[in-house]
């Protein structure tokens, strides 16, 4: 559960629909998050100008990547701090390995990355022997249950509390308590991570933002448990991914303003945390090592194509939650990291087109995403382009190919076509009968399953019109 | 060839750097310690007006009994100067066991109703993200109006950390239901001193 | 006024050519109404959206320009459908802009297409028609996002005397047609289309009218097999004051 691949979507979709416990889970985190956005807009009357300044923020980034980073990790070093880079996700868990080596840990206190899921972390670290715990309770959560996140800034959106209930009683040692409501099960976790904080030897985190001028990483959380990851322990490693860098301190700001009204409706979160580099000789505390690991793990390539705007994102989670498609199955039915519109762009982009082709194809182009992105990422527009690679690459069904490819001829030549449509009409009638509407024998398949088919009542619109201006002579 | 070499070798080649549009910021209306204290109690914060610098230790004395606070209380070194025999406290950094931690924000952003935290030797971090109760002293003078504002103060000193705080600590992770006092404070309550 | 050459065309969409030809008739019929000589030129077929929604950029491109051809002698192109329009407007454009022999008569042709909502209003159409009943009106994503028609079709039923008219309470979200979609993801579509429906339910709404028909196919056919006794109609046939006709899906 949790833990499926793109390949296998509608199954995994069909599946989710029928689980009457996601559909209230992901019904009340729709109109949560929709409803809090909107009203954080409507709070801020310039909320839509600052998108556009972030956009502009986040297109200066992206045209100078290679400065930036270069400047960033120079700052990095001048703090006193550590900079890796890793071109594949195998290279980002090599180096976090051996960092982990290097400073004899045994317990790591993991604050929520995407990054890190994209890298399939936790793994590598529990092979080499590491006790792992993720800290932001939605991951907590997911990591219990053996799942992966279903929403990149609500891991556990698609659990009922009686099922964490259930959960932590299953998973968690000592007496029975009463865990009935949600402030048992928030202090419940809150008991348990502690002890992790205090014992962990390396803290990991992932980045919302890097800083160039300052070598800065910047953490987003409302929850405190990042800033725990990364004051407690000896060590903090920064994760993050190379297109997350922005040039300095005002264009973070102008990022920050966007960032959590689009994903939460908060101005701005609990905590924003700047971290540059590791305890200074005189501090009474915090990390004496700080490391970031930079990834490309395909973002390089993707920067030089056709969805270099895909790059601008800064994973509110916005698209998801305006989304109808990942509202009716939630994210563990894309069976990816990444889930819902932005997903859909960046899985097969990253995992390949023939693997992922459903994603794309999965999206009625409703356009809602597009809409609520903060940095106007055209989301329809590049799933548009993902179905033309698919279509170019002869992956899609064949089936599919076959039908499009039909349609496009017969609909190149207006006679062929017309007396088509006047059988196909005449068809349809003739299986509706006196009923108006066709409930079996549907020539459409996939239609008919739970839907009728509104048949037409005659013939068609121009087996029945005459041109009038033919009657009335020429028209030269 | 290194990863290094390699990631930015692909990365090379972006268009000349332009000159950018002046950021925009929003605009902040009145008075900002206005607006930066109901910023701040809409996140669930609360806020305590004091004439005087020297009325802290009192305002903690009250704060522990009001909350019925009995165990150990850890105060910034900044704070250090203050009349504290009534309340006892360790000053410093502090581990698991303390209630309360009392630290001293550099300043505030009236934009959001942030509370501006610098590391350092006088302002070790853990205070801010230990304790149960966290206690804040801010100075009127010292609040800006915008979060930009704040972050020149990463140019200017660049500290290990600069923490925003807005509020105590929150989750939202079950059943999208915010509850206060996920992994650090349960309570955030703020002295402004004028 | 017979004698006029007809300068606007109807773009009749391929859909209401096969399934509901009296969509056609009451546009033709409600443009007359409007002031304007308006008739359907027959070499139209679809407009490419499943083409260019199904990853065939070259089919979309030879449709599209089959479609700017047929349609150059017109000053404008009304469309009773707001995706069709919306891809005749904003898609063309970009799928030709660059063909050196077609970017510009895209761009021209672009210009020229308006939604029949749209057309109606701008053209100051004054109705004179009744009917006693609650309306809730389905806002079409395409006419949204796409378009920007946004208060047309409101206006237009607002004419309507005795004639309530309400929203779905989330009037942006999607009802799940999304053309091919529909097809391919069935099992999704039919969710969206309920969260559709019984939004529409709450609304107390006895007619459900919307400005594109793929959406309204969608959700008359799953209303019919839920067995809401709900009726469904195109704006364009509530315009023609035609309500007493049976909807779609409904026998004669
Ligand atoms: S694509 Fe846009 S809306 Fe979606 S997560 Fe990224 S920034 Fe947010």
């Amino acid at each position: 559960m949790g833990k499926g691949s793109p390949r296998d979507f509608k199954r995994q979709a069909g599946v989710a629909l029928k689980d009457p416990a996601l559909r209230i889970a992901l019904g009340r985190a729709r109109s949560g998050f929709v409803e809090k956005r909107t009203q954080a807009r409507r709070q801020l009357p310039e909320f839509d100008r600052l998108c556009a300044a972030a956009t502009r923020v986040r297109d200066h980034s992206i045209d100078h990547l290679d400065t930036l980073l270069v400047r960033f990790e120079q700052e990095v070093l001048a703090a006193g701090g550590q900079v890796h880079w890793a071109a594949t996700a195998a290279e980002a868990r090599q180096i976090i390995s051996g960092i982990c080596s290097d400073a004899g840990a045994r317990v790591v206190a993991k604050g929520k990355s995407m990054v890190g899921e994209e890298i399939a972390l936790n793994p590598a670290l529990e092979a080499d022997g590491l006790t792992v715990v993720e800290t932001d309770l939605g991951e907590y959560i997911v990591q219990l249950a053996k799942e992966r996140p279903s929403h990149i800034i609500a891991p556990a959106v698609h659990k009922t509390r009686e099922q964490v209930a259930a959960l932590f009683a299953r998973r968690h040692e000592g007496p029975r308590r009463d865990l009935s409501g949600i402030p048992e099960l928030v202090d419940e976790a809150r008991r348990v991570l502690r002890r992790a904080f205090l014992s962990a030897d390396v803290g990991i985190t992932g980045a919302n933002l890097l800083i160039a001028d300052t070598g800065t990483s910047v953490l987003v959380t409302n929850e405190g448990n990042g800033d725990l990851c990364a004051t407690l322990p000896d060590t903090h490693v920064v994760i993050a991914g190379i297109d997350k860098v922005v040039a300095n301190a005002t264009d973070a700001a102008t990022v920050l303003r966007v960032l959590a009204r689009s994903a939460t409706g908060q101005p701005i979160t609990a905590y924003t945390s700047f971290f540059s580099g590791p305890k200074r000789a005189e501090d009474l505390d915090g990390p004496k090592h700080f490391h970031v690991v930079l990834l490309d793990n395909g973002r390089a390539d993707i920067r030089q194509g056709r969805y270099r705007d895909m790059l601008r994102c800064i994973r509110c989670g916005a698209c998801l939650n305006h989304c109808p498609v990942y509202t009716a199955v939630g994210g563990h039915a894309y069976g990816a990291v990444y889930p819902g519109p932005m997903g859909a762009v960046l899985t097969p982009l990253q995992w390949g087109l023939r693997e992922s082709r459903d994603l794309p194809n999965a999206c009625t182009l409703n356009g809602r995403c597009a809409d609520v992105c903060p940095v106007h990422i055209p989301l329809p527009a590049l799933l548009r382009q993902l179905r033309e690679d698919i279509h170019d690459a002869k992956v899609e069904g064949r089936m599919q190919r076959w039908l499009l490819g039909r349609w496009v001829r017969l609909a190149l030549q207006p006679d062929r076509y017309r007396r088509v449509t006047a059988q196909v009409a005449g068809l349809l009638r003739r299986l509706a009968g006196a009923r108006g509407r066709v409930s079996r024998l549907l020539p459409i398949p996939g239609w008919g399953r739970g839907r009728d088919m509104p048949a037409p009542a005659g013939k068609t619109f121009f087996q029945q019109y005459r041109t009038p201006s033919k009657s009335s002579g020429d028209r030269s | 060839m290194s990863a290094r070499d390699s990631i930015l070798a692909k990365l090379h080649g972006g268009p000349p750097v332009k000159r950018r549009d002046p950021p925009l910021r929003p605009a902040v209306h009145g008075d900002p310690v206005r607006l930066f204290v109901s910023r701040l109690q809409a996140a669930a914060a609360s806020c305590e007006h004091l004439a005087r610098l020297g009325q802290v230790p009192d305002a903690v004395s009250a704060y522990r009994c009001a909350h019925q606070l009995g165990g150990p209380v850890a105060v910034a070194p900044a704070l250090a100067g203050l009349a504290w025999s009534g309340v006892g406290p360790t000053i410093g950094s502090c581990d698991e066991n303390v209630d309360l931690g009392v630290s001293l924000a550099q300043a505030g952003v009236a934009e959001t109703g942030s509370l501006v935290m610098l590391s350092g030797p006088d302002t070790p971090t853990r205070l801010n993200f230990l304790p149960d109760h966290h206690l804040v002293v801010v100075h009127t003078a010292s609040i800006l109006r915008h979060l930009e504002d704040a972050l020149l103060l990463l140019d200017a000193s660049l500290p290990r950390a600069l923490n925003l705080i807005t509020g105590p600590s929150r989750t939202a992770d079950v059943e999208q239901t915010i509850q206060l006092g996920a992994h650090g404070p349960r309570a955030l309550h703020v002295l402004l001193i004028k | 006024m017979s004698a006029r050459h007809p300068d606007t065309a109807l773009f009749v969409t391929c859909l209401v050519d096969l399934y509901r030809p009296q969509v056609g008739f009451a546009s033709l019929q409600l443009l007359e109404r409007a002031g304007m000589t308006a008739e359907a030129p027959p070499a139209q077929t679809c407009c490419g959206q499943p083409a260019f929604n199904g990853g065939d950029r070259a089919g979309a491109q030879a449709i599209a320009k089959q479609v700017i051809a047929s349609f150059a002698e017109y000053a404008q192109v009304v469309v009773p459908s707001g995706s069709c329009a919306g891809m005749m407007r904003r898609h063309y454009p970009e799928l030709l802009a660059h063909d050196p022999a077609w970017a510009a008569r895209a761009r021209d042709f672009a210009a020229k297409v308006v939604e029949l909502s749209e057309c109606l209003v701008q053209a100051g159409i004054n109705l004179h028609m009744a009917w006693p009943g609650k309306v809730c009106f389905h806002h079409s994503c395409a006419v949204l996002r796409e378009m920007e028609v946004q208060g047309q079709p409101l206006k237009l039923l607002a004419q309507v005397r005795g004639l309530e008219v309400t929203e779905p309470v989330d009037r942006e979200a999607c009802c799940g047609f999304g053309g091919v979609f529909s097809v391919k993801y069935p099992d999704i579509a039919i969710r969206l289309a309920d969260d559709k429906l019984d939004d529409v339910k709450a609304s107390g709404a006895e007619l459900l009218v919307a400005g594109d028909l793929g959406c309204l196919l969608h959700l008359a056919g799953r209303a019919s097999r839920r067995g809401d006794p709900l009726r469904v109609f195109h704006l364009a046939e509530v315009l023609a004051d035609q309500l007493d006709q049976p909807g779609i899906g409904e026998g004669a």
